[in-house]
């Protein structure tokens, strides 16, 4: 009976470690324009817009990159832009 | 006056003289309409992200310039749509961030502020994931304590029921006793009487036989068993 009790007491820390350790602090998301006080966004600066695009070359959602909506009304259309001139892919798959 | 840019991109697969003339063919156009050339930047070939006219590379120019009225643009566009060698063109009016942001681009800033910022942030990774691995390591750590403190624990826990079976042991000698006393009565008066026995064993008290005396102590646990031997040996 004891020793049953002690290997239950051993698998449950061993569950704790399992788990992502950092699951609970999540960053507060801030815009990076905004905070590094970046006011022009370049069309021609692909490596730039990267960032802002997921891997099939859609534009992330503001919730996930954090950016203010008035740049991120600016991203959107520098992504456009960057499409049209070949840029940035219109669609694609495993871009990064 | 407004300034405007416009990038476009030219064919590859001519020779490098006709680009060049092309390009110049647009700037003089511009000049002629009474326009401020304010810089044409010429960034290269580039890898198009997807064929354009079955070219797969493109040769992209930047115009920037200054007119009073728009009305420029729409001749270049046009003249831009005639021309076979224009891949792709778009015009873009420049407000004063974008002027500004050409200018630190033309002086080299933005170049070094990217590469400062990149650098931080190559410097924060680095930091970030050092700071993993002491934590992964601490980690380690402490479960290895913990392992090694588990460890000595089972050995007290075997041996405090050693100290149960010493007490146990005591009511051997009733046990010796027990045989004459088949007579439950009898039985709940001899086994009341050590008291360590009854601590040990409470149910012996109610139960009337003495075998089931002995099935009730077998059913408290191993320990136990001692005794419950012991008792059928007598």
């Amino acid at each position: 009976m004891a020793v049953q009790r002690r290997a239950g007491r051993t698998s449950r820390e061993d569950i704790k470690f399992l788990s992502n350790p950092n699951i609970g602090n999540n960053r507060k998301k801030y815009c990076r324009f905004r905070k590094y006080g970046i006011k022009h966004i370049d069309y021609k600066d692909p490596d730039f817009l990267l960032q802002f695009i997921n891997e099939q070359g859609k534009l992330l959602p503001r919730r996930i990159t954090g950016n203010s909506l008035k740049y991120q009304r600016k991203i959107a259309t520098a992504v456009k832009r960057a499409r049209h001139l070949a840029m940035l892919p219109y669609v694609a798959d495993l871009l990064k | 006056m407004r300034q405007y840019e416009t990038t476009f991109i030219v064919a590859p697969a001519l020779p490098d003289g006709e680009i060049k003339k092309a390009v110049k063919n647009y700037k003089d156009l511009l000049e002629k309409e009474g326009c401020e050339i304010v810089h044409v930047d010429e960034i290269g070939v580039r890898q198009l992200a997807y064929p354009i006219k079955k070219n797969n590379t493109g040769i992209y120019y930047t115009i920037e310039y200054k007119t009073e009225t728009g009305e420029v643009i729409d001749k270049l566009e046009l003249a831009f749509r005639r021309d076979e060698r224009i891949l792709r063109f778009l015009s873009v009016k420049l407000d004063k961030y974008g002027i500004k942001y050409n200018e630190d681009k033309r002086a080299g800033i933005i170049d070094e502020r990217k590469n400062k910022l990149a650098a931080e942030r190559a410097k924060k990774r680095e930091e970030e994931e050092a700071k993993n691995k002491a934590r992964k390591a601490t980690n380690n750590n402490n479960r290895r304590k913990k392992k090694s403190a588990s460890k000595p624990k089972p050995e007290p826990t075997v041996e405090v029921p050693a100290d149960v079976a010493k007490t146990v042991e005591v009511p051997a000698d009733v046990a010796k006793t027990e045989p004459t006393v088949e007579v439950p009565a009898d039985v709940a008066k001899t086994v009341e009487v050590p008291a360590d026995v009854a601590k040990a064993t409470e149910t012996v008290e109610t139960v009337d036989a003495a075998v089931d005396v002995a099935e009730e102590v077998s059913l408290d646990g191993d320990i136990l068993g001692d005794l419950t031997d012991s008792d059928n040996k007598g």
